[in-house]
């Protein structure tokens, strides 16, 4: 299995275990298990808002990433990356379901947005998960505004870019372009945070 | 340089925006493009690094979900299956290190002893495994039996401090387990105390916050030191618990907890609701205020209870405020509240989002170690608060805005 040359040794450790897990091998998945698992039900926690469901999505993307590492192919992606977008996509299947579900009763005082506000208490803004999100919220904070509200809605809610565009009220090439630059800053931030 | 276009690819496809013939033609383009599989592992870099995320505890008790749901008959690795997962992840590794290096000593011992007993050792022979070639390649001839002698001492002393080394090892993670079984037995007993004060919460307040028309707004916002509002540090999670008790009566939506105990203390919050509409502040009365209660658990508040929740327990100023719109009134739970400095006194002033001013309440009624519920109203209509914030302010004359040192604040 060719590596690409800038994968860090814990990268090339979990690619080897992915490989490995491809021809069946159970404790390269405790072991890649025992490498990811905490980032990663920490990213589902921060998408879903609900501990449980993130479990249940971590235990799910932890067999399809067994079923699946056969076809992981190391020049398309990091493994964490390649397994964080996994679980995302289950993530974020669940957050479009409990969407479809109706919502909180408000009353005709309710205000969205209020940050200390029970009735949107999944909201992103509340301090709690605001502390959860620093890791990534503090990067993104250093985005222009286009560009951060795009990633937001892209990343951590699922929207698609034809979503985005109708949610921002801006073309969608504008939102691809904001998504591009977006990312392309979000590397910057994270050399420099190095 | 890639074009626009191709970049723009590249972060719908890291984002996981590509969907169907769209996202096969771009991995087909990725496959034969090293310039543009470097601008994606660029891109998810920036976005999913493991290294960036404040993990929080393992969680090795979900693994066996995941072999259950494999159906895999492999056997569970013991650890895993002792509910120890972290002994898993060090020991066996050091377990064989030890094991394989003892073997290879007793092996080179038993090996020595022979040599030393006179036993014959002449050219071509080959010593505990080792290859002609090898003994050669240490720079000495087979022939001779010292230099080979010198070779195993060597190699036995090599491997005696690779013994040395497993030994240390094994003992090392014995004791990391233990320091982490430790750890993990104090944050399970830290978080079965704050859930059961949640739920001695849950049968204080809950009486009061009972909605009578099915339509109650309520606001909650926690509070925290001034330190721990300076930093961002992680909250206690009352302000989520306590909306997660609201959500569960059923006065706006959403399901109980399983295990959700409330309305359980009658009488517990009449008194102060009696008179929270009045201006100011009222104290609710309480019996001990950091009764340590072991076996309480989480079983339901007995009625009639006045038993006041484990205030002084963690030693933690925090505090939080439950809001009712509808009536206008506001709770407040204090845990710890520090003494303010000599001829100062706590203050409460509240904010709303609608206004930058603060606008006062009044001093805090005295707290038991600084612990306490109060009952509060302000005098302004149709009032929601967005911040909340204790102050110590002159005892006498406070100001007509929070000038004091900060000792609680939120959200």
């Amino acid at each position: 299995m060719k590596l690409p040359p800038d994968f860090t040794s814990e990268e090339r450790l979990a690619a080897q275990w992915l490989h490995r897990m491809g021809k069946g091998d159970i404790p390269a998945l405790d072991a890649l298990y025992g490498l990811y698992h905490r980032p990663l039900l920490h990213l589902f926690s921060v998408i879903l808002k609900d501990d449980f469901a993130a479990e249940e999505v971590l235990q799910d993307t932890f067999v399809r990433v067994y079923r699946a590492a056969a076809r992981y192919d190391p020049q398309l992606g990091t493994p964490f990356a390649w397994m964080s977008t996994i679980g995302r996509r289950i993530a974020i299947d669940r957050l479009r379901k409990r969407r479809a579900r109706p919502v909180l009763v408000a009353n005709e005082r309710e205000q969205l947005g209020h940050s200390a506000d029970i009735g949107s208490w999944n909201d992103d803004e509340t301090p709690h998960m605001r502390v959860e999100l620093k890791w990534l919220r503090e990067s993104l904070g250093e985005l222009p505004d286009p560009q951060r509200q795009a990633l937001e809605l892209a990343f951590f809610d699922g929207y698609t870019h034809a979503e985005i565009a109708g949610k921002l009220g801006k073309p969608l090439g504008t939102v691809k372009s904001d998504l591009a630059r977006g990312l392309s800053r979000l590397r910057e931030v994270h050399l420099e945070k190095r | 340089m890639m074009d626009r276009q191709t970049e723009e690819l590249a972060a719908l496809y890291v984002l996981d925006l590509l969907e169907g013939q769209e996202r096969e033609d771009f991995e087909r383009r990725l496959a034969g493009s090293p310039e543009l599989r470097r601008q994606v592992r660029d891109f998810t870099r920036g976005l999913h690094d493991p290294a960036a995320v404040d993990p929080g505890p393992a969680r090795w008790d979900l693994l066996a979900g995941i072999h259950q749901k494999l159906g895999a008959d492999t056997p569970m690795p013991e650890p895993a299956r002792a509910g120890s997962g972290r002994r898993r992840a060090s020991l066996p590794w050091a377990f064989i290190w030890a094991s394989a290096a003892a073997i290879l000593l007793l092996m080179n011992l038993a090996l020595l002893f022979l040599l030393e007993s006179g036993s014959p050792a002449g050219k071509g022979d080959r010593f505990a495994g080792i290859a002609e070639g090898a003994v050669e390649d240490a720079g000495v001839e087979s022939a001779d039996p010292d230099p080979i002698r010198q070779f195993l001492e060597a190699r036995i002393r090599r491997l005696e401090g690779e013994l040395s080394e497993s030994r240390s090892l094994l003992a090392a993670s014995e004791e990391t387990r233990e320091v982490l079984e430790r750890e993990n037995r104090e944050v399970r007993e830290y978080n079965a105390g704050w859930q059961r004060e949640y739920h001695r919460l849950a049968a204080r307040f809950l009486p009061f916050f009972e909605p009578n028309d099915g339509m109650g707004r309520f606001t909650v916002i926690e509070m925290v030191d001034a330190r721990a509002f300076a930093t961002d540090a992680p909250r206690r999670g009352f302000a989520d618990l306590a909306g997660e008790f609201l959500l569960g009566q059923g006065n706006i939506a959403g399901t109980a907890p399983e295990d959700f105990v409330g309305p359980v203390a009658a009488g517990a919050g009449t008194a102060s609701a009696a008179s929270a509409g009045e201006l100011g502040l009222t104290p609710l009365a309480r019996s001990e205020s950091t009764a340590r209660s072991d076996e309480s658990g989480t079983e339901p508040v007995p009625p009639g209870s006045t038993e006041a929740p484990l205030a002084g327990e963690y030693g933690e100023a925090v505090g939080f405020t439950v809001w009712r719109d509808d009536e206008q009134k506001g709770f407040l739970d204090i845990y710890n509240l520090p003494d303010p400095p000599d001829g100062s006194a706590p203050y409460l002033w509240v904010r709303s989002s609608e206004f930058e001013d603060y606008l006062p309440v009044g001093y805090l009624p005295e707290l038991e170690n600084g612990s306490g519920s109060v009952f509060y109203s302000v005098e302004e209509p149709n009032f929601t608060p967005a911040e909340i914030v204790i102050t110590a302010e002159d005892a006498v004359q406070p100001g007509s805005e929070p000038s004091g040192e900060i000792l609680l604040r939120g959200p």
